[in-house]
This record gives C-alpha cells, sequence and structure tokens, in this order.
C-alpha cells in the first residue's frame, strides 16, 4: 500500500447483544484499498463487527471511525450519507425477492442518482457482466443459484462503485470452485477499482488468497489474539492457538 | 429398608456401583470402551437409573486420558440422561488437562448451567413478573411510536416525492389484498346480513315492524359491519401476510442489506403496503355493505315476508350518503392501522422460522384489538 490511509479505524470497541459482551475493547484500522480480513471461529462476533461497522448495529462501548466520521454519534442523515459509500454481501446475498436482478442493481442507483432509464439499466447490465452473470438481467433471486445469487448480490454492491465492500462470510454454502471463483473475482473488483474490502471468513483458503492483512478475534476471550499477514502469521504467530488454527491442526 | 449395595463390572473395566440413592461411575482410566460395549454399558446404566431411585450419580474420572473418546462420550450420555431426570451430577477425581479438555468441549459448563436451571426457574416471584411485565409493555408502546413516527415521515416524504414511490410494488399489494379479497369479502357480508335481517324480522316481527329490518340492516352494515368485517378479512389476508413477508426478509437479512445501502426502509417496505390497502379497503367496504344488504333482502323476504322493491327502496330511503361515507372513512383508517401494525410486528420478529409465525399470529391479535378500539373510537366521533 502506497499510500497509507487509514479508512477505518476502530478504538476500544466493546460489542454485544444486551448483556452478553462478544468482544471487549478490541481496536484496529484498515487502510485504503487493502483487503483486510477478520478471521474467527463460529459464534465469535465476526460478523457482528460487521454489522457495527456499517451502523447497524450501536456499540456498547468505544469508538468507530469512517473516513474521520465518528458513526456511533452521527445521526441518520450523516450516516445515510456515508452509507451511500458501502457495498455489502451478506452471506445469503440478501436480493430484494420480488424484484428481479436488474431492478435489484437498480435499485440504488434509481434512488441515489438521476440518470435516465436506460443509462441505469446498461450500468446494470455492465456490473452483471463484471461478476460474469450477463444473460440474467431478468431473472428472479429464486431463479438462481447460491454462488450465482451472491455474485448478483455483489453486482448490486457494486452499483455506485462504493468505496468500502463488506462482504460477510462470501464463501459459506459454496462449493470449492465457486468459492475460488468469488476470491478471483473479489482480486480482481480490488485490483481494477482500489475499493478498500472488508471480509469476514472463516475460510482458511480464502483467507491465504486474498487477504492483505488479517485480525483473529476469538469467543473466549474476547479480544483481538493476533494481527498481521496472513502467511507470516501462519509460520510466526506469538500466539499458539492461532499458529495451530492457520496450520488447520487440531489440539487433541 | 435393605440397603443394596452392589457393584457390576462392565467387561472393559468400567464399575458401576449402586450405595441407596447414590449411583458411581468409575474405572474409566483402563481403556477406550467400543462401539458395542458403550451401547452395552449406556443399555445397563439406564435400566439401572429407571428402575432404582437413584438421584445422585458420582463419575470418578480418576487418570482418564484425552484420547479415550468413546468414554468421554459415555460419560457425556450419562450426564445428559441425568440432566433429563434431575439426577443431580457429580464430577470428581478430575485433573487439569481433562478440566481443559471438558471446558474445550462445552461440556461442564453446560451440564452444570442446565442443572442450575432447573433449580433456579421454579418461579421467579410476583413482583418481578409484574416489573418485566410493565417494561416490556412500555417498550413495546415506545417501539410503536418510534415507528409510527417513521411511517409518518415516510408517508410525508412519499406524498412529497411521488415519484419515488414504488408504484409497481403498490400495484401489486392492490391486487393481492383488494382483487383477490372480492370474493371472500363478498361471502362474509352476504351472510352477515342474512343473519342480522334475519334476527331483525323475527325479533321486530313479533311487534309488526319487520319492515324496519331494512333500516336497521342499511344502516348497520353501511355506518359499521361493512368496514369492520372488511378489516377482520383484510387483517387475516393481508395483515399476517405482511408481517410475514418482512419478518422473512429480516431472516434473509434483506432488510439487513437495505439500510446499509441507504435506503429507508419503512419507505420501500410499508408505504406500498399502506397506500395499496388504504386505496383498496373503501372499495370492498363498498362492496360489503351491497353484499350485506343483498344478503339481508333473503333473509327478509323468506322470513320477514316482505317484498325486494319494498325492501330495497326502504333500505335506499333510510341510508343517507354521509351514512355510506362514514364506514368508508373509517376503513381508510382501519387499512393504515392493520398495515401499520402488519409491518411493525415483521420488524420485530425474531430471526428465525417460529419468529416470524410469531409476528404474523401477533399481527392479527393486535390488528383485531387495535380495529375494535379504532372502531369504539370513531364512533364516537362520528356521533
Amino acid at each position: 500500500m502506497s499510500e497509507q490511509k487509514e479508512v477505518i479505524k476502530v478504538e476500544h470497541l466493546t460489542i454485544g447483544y444486551g448483556e452478553s459482551v462478544l468482544l471487549k475493547d478490541i481496536s484496529f484500522s484498515v487502510m485504503k484499498g487493502e483487503i483486510f480480513a477478520i478471521l474467527g471461529g463460529s459464534g465469535s462476533g465476526k460478523s457482528t463487527i460487521i454489522k457495527h461497522l456499517t451502523g447497524l448495529h450501536k456499540p456498547i462501548n468505544g469508538k468507530i471511525f469512517i473516513n474521520g466520521i465518528d458513526i456511533v454519534t452521527a445521526d441518520d442523515f450523516k450516516l445515510a450519507t456515508l452509507r451511500k459509500s458501502f457495498g455489502i454481501l451478506y452471506q445469503s446475498g440478501a436480493l430484494f425477492s420480488s424484484l428481479t436482478i436488474e431492478e435489484n442493481i437498480a435499485l440504488p442507483l434509481l434512488e441515489y442518482t438521476t440518470f435516465p432509464k436506460e443509462t441505469i439499466n446498461s450500468i446494470a447490465k455492465i456490473k452483471l457482466n463484471t461478476v460474469g452473470l450477463g444473460g440474467y438481467e431478468k431473472f428472479m433471486p429464486y431463479e438462481l443459484s447460491g454462488g450465482m445469487k451472491k455474485r448478483a448480490a455483489l453486482a448490486r454492491a457494486l452499483a455506485l462503485n462504493p468505496e468500502i465492500l463488506f462482504f460477510d462470510e462470501p464463501s459459506a454454502g459454496l462449493d470449492p470452485i465457486n468459492s475460488a471463483k468469488l476470491d478471483n473475482l473479489i482480486l480482481k473488483i480490488n485490483n481494477e477499482t482500489g475499493v478498500t474490502i472488508v471480509i469476514v471468513t472463516h475460510e482458511l483458503e480464502s483467507l491465504f488468497s486474498v487477504a492483505d492483512r488479517v485480525i483473529i478475534v476469538d469467543k473466549k476471550c474476547q479480544c483481538i489474539l493476533d494481527e498481521g499477514e496472513p502467511q507470516s502469521l501462519k509460520g510466526n504467530s506469538k500466539n499458539e492457538w492461532v499458529r495451530n488454527f492457520l496450520n488447520r491442526k487440531y489440539l487433541g | 429398608m435393605v440397603q443394596e449395595n452392589k457393584t457390576n463390572y462392565s467387561p472393559n473395566g468400567i464399575a458401576i456401583k449402586q450405595e441407596s440413592d447414590i449411583l458411581t461411575l468409575s474405572g474409566f482410566d483402563v481403556n477406550d470402551l467400543d462401539e458395542a460395549s458403550f451401547r452395552d454399558n449406556f443399555n445397563y446404566f439406564k435400566e439401572l437409573l429407571k428402575a432404582k431411585k437413584v438421584k445422585n450419580l458420582i463419575i470418578d474420572i480418576k487418570n482418564l486420558g484425552p484420547g479415550l473418546k468413546y468414554n468421554l462420550s459415555f460419560i457425556d450420555a450419562c450426564v445428559s440422561f441425568c440432566n433429563a431426570k434431575c439426577v443431580k451430577v457429580q464430577i470428581i477425581n478430575s485433573s487439569h488437562d481433562i478440566d481443559l479438555l471438558l471446558k474445550e468441549l462445552d461440556f461442564i459448563k453446560t451440564h452444570t448451567e442446565v442443572r442450575v436451571r432447573h433449580k433456579t426457574q421454579k418461579s421467579p416471584s410476583a413482583l418481578v413478573s409484574i416489573g418485566e411485565g410493565a417494561i416490556k409493555f412500555f417498550n413495546d408502546i415506545k417501539s410503536f411510536l418510534g415507528f409510527t413516527g417513521e411511517i409518518t415521515s415516510a408517508m410525508i416524504y412519499s406524498v412529497l416525492h411521488p415519484r419515488k414511490i414504488q408504484w409497481k410494488e403498490t400495484l401489486y399489494y392492490m391486487e393481492k389484498t383488494g382483487a383477490d379479497a372480492v370474493p371472500i369479502v363478498f361471502a362474509v357480508c352476504f351472510l352477515t346480513g342474512a343473519i342480522i335481517a334475519y334476527q331483525g324480522v323475527v325479533q321486530m316481527g313479533r311487534f309488526g315492524l319487520s319492515i324496519f329490518t331494512s333500516d336497521l340492516l342499511g344502516l348497520a352494515m353501511t355506518k359499521e359491519l361493512g368496514a369492520l368485517m372488511t378489516s377482520m378479512v383484510c387483517i387475516g389476508r393481508a395483515g399476517s401476510a405482511f408481517a410475514a413477508e418482512i419478518g422473512t426478509m429480516q431472516v434473509s437479512e434483506e432488510v439487513d442489506a437495505m439500510e446499509t445501502m441507504g435506503l429507508t426502509t419503512s419507505r420501500f417496505l410499508v408505504v406500498p403496503k399502506i397506500i395499496g390497502l388504504a386505496c383498496v379497503m373503501p372499495l370492498l367496504t363498498i362492496i360489503a355493505d351491497i353484499a350485506g344488504i343483498l344478503g339481508g333482502s333473503i333473509s327478509a323476504v323468506l322470513k320477514g315476508g316482505l317484498s325486494f322493491p319494498e325492501f330495497f327502496s326502504r333500505t335506499i330511503s333510510a341510508i343517507t350518503f354521509a351514512n355510506v361515507m362514514e364506514g368508508v372513512s373509517k376503513s381508510i383508517i382501519f387499512a393504515i392501522l392493520i398495515a401499520g401494525i402488519g409491518c411493525l410486528r415483521g420488524y420485530q420478529a425474531d430471526r428465525d422460522a417460529k419468529g416470524v409465525g410469531r409476528a404474523a399470529t401477533s399481527s392479527v391479535v393486535s390488528g383485531i384489538f387495535m380495529i375494535v378500539v379504532a372502531d369504539g373510537l370513531l364512533t364516537l366521533v362520528f356521533n
């Protein structure tokens, strides 16, 4: 990364649901243009971190800055403006089931731009081609397979040329080939557009193939176990558990 | 009483020993169970537990190594079985390594938690229940008010920017909640009218006033029952469908996706439903009025000895335009309530299949309640 600009900065964040705390006092930052991964076992609160970064949940404690704006205290209007620069891909794709694929992609464009309908349609077409789904414009979400749904949702996330892309377990429920395809797509998008990507995962393969940097969160210590480049952590993490996790070793 | 004191050694060296109401398992250190001996031992254990009045189980895991996996799962199975039967379990002679392993497997934690819950879940004091209920009630009101405000602002925005309304969706809901509901609304109100007219003819006929049935029926249908019966049908058809739809969208994270895209969900999900239902319910109410009067006329003619022309001319002269409008304007308010409550319950749904079911149920229950209350208030206002 040539320019080390912090896009996301998290300070002493404590998150959880109600009274049960998931992660305590965590801090990290995401640089512009990098692919940043959040790794952890099931139930460790990785997806919850994304919900906080996108302002869907309010943290118990701590601060989250995105492009210098504190989203914890930001009002709805500021948050909505900021969110226009987000793209997000959920585990299930979360396409709007009552709209066709094309309309799904067109929805944010119709909302935030004043492009005529033809332009919007062609943007939708281009985005669908980017993710390899050209020709599926008129399909309904339920007519697509799981992998295609995710790619269509990615096309929707890309519609407004976001600055930050969030991925919530992109490879969940995909076979190895489709998940590798999605990884390549993530790399391609990052190369072509320089978008900052935050990716939540527990898949080691996709972690090693896409992530520039990773934090590993854990349920038991409710903290970040280690932080760094995945390959170097695999060999020299201070934390034994992290080394074993990254090397797929089970402590019998 | 003769004290029972018996030790049974299974082939694999697990000792099952019973002293009055205490059962002790030990000898897990020798070697691992295999599939067959696991089954035999477990069956024997279950029989003992069923036949004898065992109240305590002590598991001695001295020298139990982490490699003895079948032994571990045997212990797990025994502990689960005891928890189900409310037998107290105690694990003794555990080493540090094993403790760690058991914790890793969530073994001790869950099982002790289960046991604690058996004890404490008995009965929270009445004061606590009342307090919790009150907090829940106020939270409910708070979220209701917040939601009302959000919808109002979304509606105002939509009125000021009509091009931003999802017309396609609105038309879809008009068709689903309006056109598709005509047969059931007609049938329900036809029968309601027939029943009321029948009662009117029988009761008033005793005083020779059966002709006034037409006044009763015409006024009752147009002012009250047309709107009320239509609301009941729409709560069942539309309100629950709205709750289930938004609830399912919560489960599939579609609502989250909309919010992170910066789209106001109330404008996309709630406004089309409210506008759709508020447009079709007045029309349904008029259909209901007509159906009720038609149904009533059949009763009046067959039972009361009136003629059709007599009945209809009397009804028409009894109803004024204002009466019809009273029912129709009520129905618009009911429509907003029904759609709003359906959507609110959908938003509040827990994110699983049961949550969606509960949301649909609760939308119907609170919908009926709200409609009846609103009807009472509106009747006071109109008269």
